[in-house]
């Protein structure tokens, strides 16, 4: 009995040295992400372009980045905001996906080198700024093998920034825009 | 396939050619008295019956019964006796045991009742992992939402919440489809599909439970790695009788209303039982009204998670046949389940979603409804007296549904004319076939061989697309052994050939196709998107294995060694889709080239029964040659609502921990006991935390049992101090999650009213409604606290 227990004790104390020993140096911290520019519920007109600056930051590398505005359309709406497939929300007729198209577009870090803006890459911090995202007045899209020009839907959309670091962690913060004509009739 | 059973044949022969040798291994006798709980008077004639092994006898004018030449090992130990409540206690035998058993009387007179069990104990005895056996009044006692929430409190058992309606079981840190559920037989399909499908279980239809911790691939295949919750057939009187109860359900929490009835019927050779079980509840109140998600502050109105609600409504039905020589079961199940998601789990949340909609037990969208039917077939023919042979056939269906009202990201995409707001489909149908020839039971070298087959066929469906549609065939032939070397020792062994084939219906997506060109993508780009899932016809083969021994030295000792292989196909999620996950916000890509996973584990169990203290130790570590998991590849997915694309990836992977457990009888009445489960899982090939690893969490129960007098014969109270550890191992881009400190009462009784013996079960989780995050939930990234305090109870009414 006593050789049991020994036995028993040793194995259970070989695994927690085993476990006690391990060569851990991994970088488990996230980039950083710090909007400048748009502010939160930042309003746009369409045909122009929003200002876009942003300062990214990490403990050890950051890799890249990559913006992204899309409708916050999807399943829920802003009272006043209509939905894609014409149905009665809260009680509002709604327009249908022939009135207006949400805009929709992501830029990866490629995009802006392209435009001149110096890569992040194996920095701790970077900023990106001077930077001009358009919001254009019509959007494009093909149904059913027919193309159509669209005249873009307005109301809130989300603003996303994210950011990798070099061992693959990454962040993201995200802020809503309002895109529309008439930015002070700015419903909630 | 030929080959397979030239082969089988060939050892089968060999094996019936080996002359027996003879029996040196020492047994030990089961002795004790029955008397009336009451008065202490001693209860002759009372039957005894002893499981497995099928023994019955009765006591004589003492009340004194005996079982000689009993081997050592997990038995089931039920006394009956005429107007007694049964008592049934699951015992450990390692030495000569003697017993004092005081049975409740029931007022009204009961036929005499005996049991006569069938157990489908698949690979119980016969590998040398450590297993918890779990009863029917234990999963009263820690009843929780669901059942695998349920077992959750098994140390080692955690459970991954999504909300507080549905949960998957996971082992050591081992789920999804690395963990099987086996229902009487067949492996339970549904939580294995993703990340927010549950185990769609009815608890309340559920007598007996044993956990397998370990690899379990060579019983039941691939997909049992990290080991088994195995569900046992209910018991079955010796007596004809008709009998039943209602148990009722209350819980505060969730409003939660629930009622289960069931009524068996025992006459002749046959027995029937039936239950139906219906449960509803409303939005699960947290202990905070914000929640902090990325920069907002998200409102929690009420301090109730908006939209939680859910209902559940279940049938079952079991029949069983005993005749001398054949035995059989026939077990029919339906669940059917829908569940509201929170709002804020779907999309990226703002505030306007979670405004409250002005009730609370409403199921709006986003939420799913599933359905799983279920047709078990066991049976069990006796050949001769040193063989048997075991069927079971089983034949199950899921339907499950995500329904969110339309919304897309492609300006191209418009709603479907049927079903608009029908998101995700997943029909799979599961034919599954086991046979066995079990021979020389309870003799010195005893063997079951066995075949297994799966079919299986999957559709999907809704204006989504997340897992493609596939066919899976599975067929294996295993060998297993238990070999008694003397009386202390008992070697185990066995080996498994495994062949599957999966088949994947491609699928090319020509919205987002057109979506992205209209964005100005390339070809290639394009391709390499709108190609949801790539076409895939792949075939797998394994060979597992495992040894092992149970060395039992002396009566207060015993240990338990394993060594096996376990093997896992890659899913057709893992293998060929191409997409966001809408649940994970990620876009997670398939591999074609995975290789089956593959495992490699060793277990000790070790258990020390004093006359006071007991103590049992399980440790185990595992090696994976190819742990399959999502690895961010660093490039940025185009897709709106993600981030990196992570790839299915394959690397080693190291697994350890176990479980420690001391229990301390004070006296007869109090008890003192506590458990420790820790776990360390790593990928060996960057140093990372495997994701989804469970905190080390402690937890410590003082129990009191009673015996009282008059209206309340029997009762017991229980306070438990769950202590959960922090976890700072985190897998890339998981969130660290801070520890929690819990506190719960339990308080049974059992009341003598009207000649009825009532059950009550009261139960309050996290009395001081301290506001925690759990590592595993679905919620978790959410920042979202789980459920706050719950008061519950449960009363049951036999007729």
């Amino acid at each position: 009995m006593k050789r049991t227990n020994y036995v028993a004790a040793m194995v259970f104390m070989g695994a927690s040295v085993l476990i006690a020993c391990e060569k851990e140096h991994i970088d488990d911290q996230k980039p950083v992400i710090r909007v400048i520019e748009p502010a939160e519920d930042e309003a746009v007109t369409p045909g122009n372009a929003l200002h876009f600056e942003v300062m990214f930051s990490d403990n050890v590398a950051l890799a890249s980045y990559k913006v992204s505005i899309h409708g916050a359309f999807d399943g829920h709406t802003h009272s006043h905001n209509s939905t894609t497939n014409g149905l009665k929300d809260d009680g509002i007729t709604t327009r249908v996906a022939t009135d207006s198209v949400a805009f929709e577009k992501t830029w990866l870090e490629s995009d802006f080198i392209a435009l001149g803006e110096p890569p992040i890459t194996g920095k701790k911090q970077a900023t990106v700024k001077h930077l001009h995202l358009v919001i254009p007045e019509t959007v494009n899209r093909t149904v059913n093998g027919k193309a159509e020009e669209m005249p873009l839907k307005e109301g809130h959309y989300h603003f996303i920034v994210y950011c990798s670091d070099e061992s693959g962690q990454e962040s993201f913060v995200a802020q809503e825009i309002f895109i529309s004509y008439d930015p002070h009739e700015h419903l909630h | 396939m030929r080959l397979l059973y030239t082969i089988l044949f060939l050892t089968a022969g060999l094996t019936v050619a080996l002359p027996q040798a003879q029996h040196t291994t020492k047994r030990f006798a089961i002795s004790g008295f029955v008397h009336d709980g009451e008065n202490k008077t001693s209860l002759s004639a009372s039957t005894v019956s002893l499981q497995p092994g099928e023994r019955h006898v009765q006591a004589d004018g003492d009340g004194f019964f005996q079982f000689v030449e009993v081997e050592a090992g997990n038995y089931l130990l039920t006394v009956n006796f005429l107007g007694y409540e049964e008592m049934s206690i699951p015992l450990l035998l390692v030495s000569d045991t003697l017993l004092h058993l005081h049975l409740q009387p029931v007022p009204f007179v009961l036929p005499e009742v005996a049991v006569s069990t069938y157990r489908n104990h698949s690979g119980g005895k016969l590998a040398a992992l450590p297993v918890e056996e779990i009863s029917r009044d234990y999963l009263i006692k820690h009843n929780a939402t669901n059942f695998a929430q349920t077992l959750a409190s098994v140390a080692g058992v955690s459970s991954m919440d999504i909300g507080a309606g549905l949960s998957k079981p996971i082992i050591r840190g081992f789920g999804f489809s690395r963990v099987a559920v086996v229902d009487r037989g067949i492996v339970q399909q549904n939580q294995q599909w993703g990340a927010d499908h549950g185990l769609e279980i009815d608890q309340y239809d559920v007598d007996y439970v044993v956990v397998h911790k370990g690899p379990m691939s060579l019983f039941h295949g691939s997909d049992a790695m990290g080991g088994v919750i195995e569900i046992l057939p209910p018991e079955v009187p010796q007596n004809d009788l008709f009998w039943g109860d209602a148990t009722l359900i209350g819980k505060s929490n969730n409003d939660l209303l629930g009622a289960s009835v069931v009524a068996s019927k025992k006459t002749g050779n046959l027995f029937f039982r039936g239950r139906i079980t219906a449960q509803s509840y409303g939005d699960y109140r947290i202990p905070s009204d914000t929640i902090e998600y990325l920069t907002w502050k998200l409102p929690v109105h009420d301090k109730r998670m908006k939209n939680t609600a859910g209902r559940e409504y279940n049938l079952s039905f079991s029949s069983n046949y005993a005749g001398e020589k054949f035995n059989s079961w026939l077990h029919i199940s339906h669940i059917n389940t829908k569940n509201g998601f929170f709002p804020g789990a779907h999309g990226i949340p703002s505030p306007g979603r979670l405004e409250p909609d002005g009730a609370y037990r409403n199921i709006e969208f986003p939420y799913s409804t599933s359905t799983h039917f279920k047709l078990v077939s066991n049976s069990e023919l006796r050949i001769s007296d040193s063989g048997k042979m075991q069927f079971d056939f089983g034949y199950q269906t899921n339907h499950r549904e995500e329904l969110s009202q339309f919304h897309t990201h492609y300006s191209n995409q418009l709603p479907p004319v049927n079903e608009p707001d029908l998101e995700l489909q997943f029909k799979l149908d599961t034919h599954s076939a086991n046979v066995r020839y079990v021979m020389d039971e309870g003799k010195q070298w005893s063997k079951v061989f066995g075949l297994s087959t799966e079919y299986q066929h999957n559709k999907v469906g809704g204006y989504s697309f997340l897992l493609p549609g596939f066919d899976r065939f599975s067929a294996g032939a295993f060998w297993l052994n238990s070999y008694k070397w003397n009386e202390n020792l008992t070697l185990m062994g066995g080996l498994r050939y495994e062949t599957g084939k999966l088949t994947v219906d491609g699928f090319y997506d020509p919205v987002l196709e057109a979506y992205l060109v209209m964005q100005g993508y390339d070809d290639e780009q394009v391709d390499l998107y709108a190609q949801r899932a790539a076409d895939i016809n792949k075939t797998f083969n394994d060979i597992s294995g495992s040894v092992g021994f149970s060395f039992v030295p002396d009566t207060g000792n015993s240990l338990q060694i394993n060594l096996g292989s376990s093997f896992r196909y890659p899913g057709a999620n893992e293998l060929a889709s191409n997409g966001v996950h809408h649940g994970a916000f990620r876009h997670e890509m398939g591999n074609s080239g995975l290789e089956p996973e593959k495992g490699y584990q060793i277990d000790l169990d070790y258990q020390h029964t004093g006359k006071k203290v007991k103590i049992r130790v399980s440790p185990f570590a595992a090696w994976f040659s190819n742990y399959i998991y999502l690895e961010p590849t660093g490039d940025w997915s185009v897709l709106p609502h993600t981030g990196q694309i992570y790839r299915y990836t394959q690397a080693e992977a190291f697994m350890a921990g176990g479980e420690l457990k001391v229990a301390y009888d004070i006296d007869g009445s109090w008890r003192l006991s506590s458990d420790v489960a820790y776990l360390y899982l790593t990928n060996l090939s960057d140093n990372y935390p495997l994701p989804f690893s469970p905190p080390t969490a402690i937890t410590t129960n003082l129990a009191y049992a009673g015996v009282g007098k008059g209206v309340m014969p029997q009762f017991s109270l229980e306070i438990e101090n769950r202590w959960v550890m922090a976890q700072h191992r985190i897998a890339k881009n998981e969130e660290r999650t801070p520890g929690t400190n819990l506190w719960n009462l339990s308080a049974q009784a059992q009341w003598q009213v009207g000649g009825r013996r009532v059950i009550t079960q009261f139960r309050t989780d996290n009395i001081f409604n301290r506001a925690y995050l759990n590592h595993l939930s679905f919620y978790r990234k959410l920042n979202a606290p789980e459920p706050g305090r719950n008061i519950q109870l449960i009363l049951k009414i036999p007729f």
